[in-house]
């Protein structure tokens, strides 16, 4: 009876198992499956001269002692420089780690903000955001992300961090792939892809009312993505097959809002002309202002320039109206499409006989500023 | 390294993955040898070999702290390591390259000093041709079964595969080494 092929691979492993540990000779085995006896035998002693070979390939014997020195070297060099940052912090980390770790994340964390930003414990604050995903500290890490963006009192300012916690999301990927954390490096490419969308689109809302500060901070933000893109591709090159996946979307990401962030950067700051009275020869002084009612955002969408779907940001009376979320730049689930975007008229001094200031077109129309509370929705869901 | 002593290691894993260099250094006094043989098999090149070494064993003390999570037998998971690890060195060294240098290397050194042609040297030359003819994952399965000590459950799961495709691969490659013997490859 011919055995299949299968079965054929197993008999062989199992010749070869009994062979190599010594407990029965070719010919003992052989005996053992006397109609395949012959065949068996090719395979047997094919892998056995392959086998004899392997002392070819030994380490030279002055070599082993040598390079587990150098080994020892490295590793006392690396122990080194990483208790140097994070001394402080695995300290910390074996201390919280003797309470449950959700009664830390409920109750100990607002605590912990709450110490880090009044207290002098600069260490502490140290160690806390030098954490990465994994660390006990996280949580605390990205609270005190999140207290500074409510004590920060301008808009630009609040770009300006959004645009600097992307850079430190970047850093914790870095951080993951080095010290081998790959089943968490999806979860912190997500938060990666989340945190470009919250500095774009605070950029958006800066450049209705500041837009040279917004032309300034895209640039900037365009600057660090293709850092970020650069230094994705390097270690793509060094992660295993599973994880590339996950690079290649960082990867997109990356490249795509780096396409977003070059296009406001490279718009054109709009300054109002200044009109002179041709009468008195001065510029028209138009008394007391009357502050331009802002128009309502939800009829008038600001169209997102990406290959990927539109979104719209839409106003809200009250901050827990899920209307005031951030809108999605990069939709984590299929996509759902949205109306195609009204093409806005400008105005034309033909349909405005008022005066001349006001023929001066709005490149885009002036966005009611987000409630705080919801302005960074994604820290709370 | 023995087979089927996980357990052994246990302890020496959770020693090390807490910072202790000694019980790094026994981890490495057991592994060393299978995994030297396995990049030099496969590079040909005892210099590239040693420096790839260095490299996964920095890379497995780096990685350390999270082995627990990886699911997979501790030598499994270092020769996973040193497959990436040898990827990476192909891929930087574009493709096989080295391996057909050295193989040339090799046989003009026996060329052009025949009093030096010892039979270690025709040895490692027959070797290194059969190796050179086969298939990448052949050659591959073929070092890991011969030259690690590996148990054949730790290969399937270093190379991402059930044990019964494992054995099919393996009896494939077998079948691809007969044959290049026959044909007097090697020999």
């Amino acid at each position: 009876m011919k055995l299949n092929q299968v079965a054929f691979a197993h008999t062989i492993d199992t010749c070869l198992d009994a062979i190599l540990s010594g407990q029965s000779t070719i010919d003992q085995s052989m005996a053992l499956y006397p109609e395949h006896a012959e065949e068996l035998r090719l395979f047997v002693e094919s892998a056995l001269w392959f086998e004899q070979q392997k002392q070819l390939f030994d380490a030279p014997p002055e070599l082993k002692s040598a390079h587990k020195m150098r080994i020892q070297k490295a590793i006392n060099t690396n122990n080194q420089a990483a208790a140097k940052t994070y001394d402080l912090n695995s300290l910390l980390n074996q201390f919280l780690s003797l309470f449950s770790r959700r009664t830390l994340q409920l109750a100990g964390s607002l605590a912990l903000v709450i110490i880090l930003l009044f207290s002098s414990t600069a260490g502490f604050a140290l160690a806390a955001r030098s954490a990465i995903p994994g660390d006990l500290l996280y949580q605390s890490k990205l609270s005190i992300e999140k207290a500074s963006l409510f004590l920060s009192i301008t808009q630009k300012h609040d770009t300006e961090l959004e645009v600097e916690f992307t850079d430190s999301r970047m850093l914790e990927i870095e951080s993951l792939i080095q010290k081998g954390r790959l089943n968490l490096l999806s979860a912190s490419i997500q938060r990666y892809k989340e945190q470009v969308q919250l500095a774009l689109n605070q950029i958006y809302v800066l450049q209705e009312t500041a837009q040279a500060e917004a032309s300034q901070i895209a640039s900037q933000l365009q600057q660090i993505l293709e850092n970020h893109s650069e230094q994705f591709n390097i270690l793509a090159a060094t992660l295993p097959e599973l994880s590339k996946k996950d690079m290649l979307l960082a990867l997109t990401i990356t490249e795509d809002s780096i396409t977003i962030a070059a296009d406001i950067a490279a718009q054109p700051i709009i300054t109002q002309p200044t009109v002179i009275d041709p009468e008195i020869g001065a510029p028209i002084t138009r008394g007391t202002p009357t502050p331009t009612p802002l128009p309502t955002l939800a009829t008038q969408p600001v169209v997102l320039k990406t290959a990927l779907p539109t979104a719209t940001v839409r106003p809200s009376a009250t901050p827990d109206d899920p209307a005031t979320r951030l809108p999605l730049i990069f939709p984590s689930a299929t996509p759902t499409p949205t109306s195609t975007p009204t093409q806005i008229s400008l105005p034309t001094a033909a349909d405005d006989d008022d005066d001349e200031i006001d023929v001066i077109p709005t490149r885009k129309p002036t966005k009611t500023p987000r409630p705080r509370p919801t302005r960074n929705p994604h820290y709370d869901g | 390294m023995p087979q089927g002593q996980d357990e052994n290691v246990i302890p020496l894993i959770d020693r090390a993955s807490q910072g202790d260099a000694n019980a790094f250094g026994e981890l490495y006094d057991l592994y060393f040898d299978g995994i030297f043989r396995f990049l030099n098999s496969h590079l040909g090149n005892v210099q590239d070999a040693e420096d790839l070494a260095e490299e996964v064993f920095l890379r497995i003390w780096q990685s350390l702290p999270n082995y627990q999570h990886q699911g997979v037998p501790f030598a499994a998971f270092i020769y996973r390591v040193a497959r990436n690890i040898l990827t990476d060195h192909y891929r930087r060294s574009s493709g096989s390259r080295t391996e057909i240098a050295a193989d040339e290397e090799l046989i003009d050194h026996i060329s052009s000093h025949p009093s030096e042609g010892s039979f270690d040297n025709l040895e490692h030359l027959a070797i290194r041709q059969v190796l050179g003819e086969l298939r990448e994952d052949y050659r591959n399965i073929l070092i890991l079964r011969f030259y690690t000590g590996l148990a054949p459950d730790e290969i399937a799961q270093s190379i991402g595969k059930t044990p019964g495709a494992t054995r099919v691969l393996q009896f494939r490659a077998l079948e691809a080494l007969r044959k290049l013997l026959e044909k007097g490859i090697g020999k």
